[in-house]
């Protein structure tokens, strides 16, 4: 797929088959459309004159076409009551006429649309079998000249035309997106796997150079020891949460599994979600503020568990960028059909240039290693908020802190 | 998903195109080949097939001579001689060639029933045998056609016949060999090895050509023209049985097929011709009868020789052996032998 796509030549060529298949399709059935219509419009006539020429009876002249008769063996027959201007150009229609005469006994009805010298460069020419008594005698042809045909020709591939190249157009500015958006796609993919490996690489680096301190034996101090063993513990937890995340955000994006879905008691939620984030903020000194408007939250339509999840991993951010002493504010709005929570916090702020990546794979804005987490939280938390058919969005001003907000569903 | 946009709307874009034409394809082909004559023709091919495995009811005839060997070289040269019932002869002949593709059929084939017909209108019937290509190539047939015509003269008068009245039918195969004894009775050629009855003549007063083949050549090509679907396939072919009759495919021995070609002996001393042929016909093409009867009426006159052509008419069947038919050969052969 890849392969195929990245030759232009490839797409080239399809849009050339196309435009060659269809130009001769649409010649075709032009063709034969205005075949069928002749058909049935000239071969009555013809029928009937047929009809007379074999009983012997001649016909009189007409300027809507030209009929011709001959024997078995290509002779011409006078099918006509007067005599006729006789020209040069009269062998020449026979001899192209003759040359259908085989068809036209076997039974084969010939119609053709074709060049007949000495009559005209487009003319329909139908033929038939003289038939006088179950017998055949001769063949007999009607000859028009076909302008309509050419005219409707030249209008089909005029609007042929026009319409291949606004086609052409939109397929190619459809494949310029398309390429573009792969491409970047694919740098995605490769930042991603170069800042997971970096991040599986840092914790496990210090447990390696830590435990290769302690295993030889340098160190004596019990209390550095003791240090090193914490060390190594807190990193091999952030390993092991970092991995976990990674767990769950494929899973997430791997299995869409659809969330069951039920009335939901919004302000128990939050509740749920705020309790073990109320004791973690006394510890950290600081403020943890829910508005008067939460406590008016309506019931929404939802799952309870992914959205502790989610404000779990909403709450644990604002927590961890909220200065020291600061405040985090859980507010909420509700508008019509819908329920906003909103996570405040009135840390530094997100710079304008993460803002739109915030919620890819590892951006955590510093990528700081010095803190907790894994950098996927928001990440998993844009996940399950699309897979519940929900929104998430970031406000940040500068330097006045971050906002979350998560849609919900009212019931 | 992307991924896939991309093919899609050009793949639809060609099944639009392609399904906006499909049913034009469908109509035309059906338009061109018109459904109930290929039914007709199955049906009578049938009947043919049948018919001839059954053989040809001769009961009601009082006076037969049933397999007379009128040469030595095989078996096979035997000749029936049916006499009418009713009138004083010397009776005029009519020689009934049977068909088959030069490799099958035999003297009392359902084929022969027409002519046999001929007995009930004063005529003497000699149904002749010849050399399949199974047992010899050309000219063997065509030799043993002759030397059978020589034997009814040579014998005319002990079987109360009359030498100098003499007609040449056959359908298909039988066909070209009627044409060709037709056209090749004043010439030296196609006497083969039979050597009797030497100084006797094969010349006949008339052939009545019933869809036989006359330029092996040209059947492919005139087949191609007429647009009708051939049967048989290629017959330049090595297989065709044109080419067994040959002995070797018809491309590789083109100057014996034009031996074979009754077109090649056309003179004015040949006898008075009746070729009918069907229009439909998947066996031999049409036109191998129309450029025949346009090569005979060039040097004959255009009295000598009727062409007759029967609309939508295949490889025998009930145009030609219908009772008004029978009467337009009959009346013919009393033209031209009574």
């Amino acid at each position: 797929m890849k392969r195929l796509f990245s030759s232009k030549l490839w797409i080239a060529f399809v849009i050339l088959a196309i435009f060659i298949s269809g130009q001769l399709l649409g010649a075709f059935a032009i063709k034969h459309y205005f075949i069928e219509s002749k058909i049935e419009e000239l071969q009555p006539p013809l029928t009937l004159i047929g009809e007379e020429v074999a009983k012997g009876d001649k016909i009189s002249r007409t300027d809507d076409f030209l009929v011709k008769a001959f024997d078995v063996h290509g002779k011409e027959m006078d099918v006509y009551t007067d005599e006729g201007v006789p020209s040069s150009d009269n062998a020449k229609v026979n001899k192209k006429l003759a040359s259908y005469l085989p068809k036209i006994i076997s039974g084969k009805m010939a119609v053709e649309i074709h060049e007949v010298p000495g009559y005209s460069k487009r003319a329909i020419i139908i033929g038939q079998p003289i038939v006088h008594n179950g017998k055949v005698t001769g063949g007999i042809f009607l000859l028009k000249e076909a302008r309509a045909y050419q005219a409707a020709l030249d209008g089909f591939y005029l609007v042929f035309f026009v319409t291949l190249a606004i086609g052409t157009i939109i397929i190619l500015a459809f494949l310029t997106v398309f390429i573009r958006e792969k491409n970047e796609l694919d740098q995605m993919r490769k930042d991603y796997v170069a800042n997971i490996s970096h991040e599986l690489k840092t914790p496990l680096s210090s447990i390696k150079a830590l435990t290769e301190t302690l295993a030889d034996h340098v160190v004596t101090d019990p209390e550095k020891i003791d240090q090193y063993y914490s060390i190594i513990l807190r990193e091999s937890a952030r390993l092991e949460k970092l991995i976990a995340d990674l767990l769950e955000l494929s899973r997430l994006q791997h299995k869409k599994v659809a969330f069951d879905k039920s009335v939901v008691d919004t302000i128990e939620v939050i509740e749920e979600a705020v309790e073990p984030f109320a004791i973690l903020a006394d510890e950290l000194d600081l403020q943890l503020q829910i508005t008067e408007r939460v406590k008016n939250l309506p019931e929404t339509y939802s799952n309870k568990d992914r959205i502790i999840q989610v404000l779990t991993i909403l709450l644990d951010n604002a927590f961890k960028f909220a200065p020291e002493q600061g405040r985090v504010v859980i507010d909420a709005k509700t508008t019509g059909k819908k329920a906003e929570i909103r996570v405040s916090d009135n840390g530094p702020g997100i710079s304008k240039e993460i803002l739109p990546h915030i919620f890819g794979r590892f951006t955590k804005e510093d990528l700081s290693h010095t803190s907790t987490g894994s950098g996927l939280g928001l990440s998993i938390a844009h996940e399950i908020m699309e897979q519940l058919g929900e929104k998430i969005r970031v406000e940040s001003k500068g330097d006045s802190g971050t906002t979350f907000i998560i849609t919900l569903r009212r019931a | 998903m992307k991924k896939s946009l991309c093919p899609i709307i050009s793949m639809s874009l060609a099944a639009a195109l392609l399904a906006g034409c499909s049913t034009d394809i469908s109509e035309e082909a059906l338009l061109e080949s018109d459904g109930t004559v290929e039914v007709s023709e199955t049906a009578q091919a049938k009947d043919i097939k049948k018919d001839s495995s059954e053989g040809v009811d001769a009961s009601f005839i009082e006076n037969q001579f049933l397999d007379i060997p009128y040469a030595s070289l095989s078996e096979a040269q035997q000749l029936d001689i049916y006499l009418p019932n009713e009138g004083e002869g010397p009776f005029p002949v009519i020689v009934a060639i049977h068909g088959g593709g030069f490799k099958e059929g035999d003297k009392t084939g359902a084929d022969l029933a027409p002519m046999l017909e001929g007995v009930n209108r004063g005529y003497a019937v000699v149904a002749v045998n010849y050399r399949l290509s199974q047992e010899a190539f050309f000219p063997a047939a065509i030799s043993d056609v002759k030397a059978a015509i020589r034997y009814v003269k040579a014998n005319a008068e002990e079987y109360n016949l009359n030498p100098d009245k003499i007609a040449a039918w056959g359908g298909s195969a039988g066909g070209h060999l009627a044409a060709l004894a037709g056209t090749s009775g004043d010439s030296d050629a196609l006497k083969g090895k039979n050597r009797e009855n030497i100084n006797y003549t094969s010349e006949v007063q008339a052939v009545v050509d019933w869809y036989g083949q006359i330029d092996f050549l040209k059947i492919d090509e005139q087949f191609a023209d007429s647009g009708i679907t051939p049967k048989l396939g290629e017959r330049n072919a090595a297989g065709s049985p044109e080419s067994k009759y040959m002995g070797r495919s018809l491309l590789e021995k083109i100057d014996e097929v034009k031996k074979a070609n009754p077109e090649s002996y056309i003179t004015e001393n040949d006898p008075a011709f009746l070729i009918q042929h069907g229009t439909a016909d998947p066996n031999v093409p049409v036109q191998q009868s129309v450029n025949f009867a346009e090569n005979l009426k060039a040097v004959l006159g255009e009295e000598q020789v009727e062409l007759t052509l029967f609309e939508g008419a295949v490889h025998g069947g009930e145009p030609f052996t219908a009772e008004e038919n029978l009467e337009e050969v009959f009346s013919f052969l009393d033209e031209k032998l009574k």
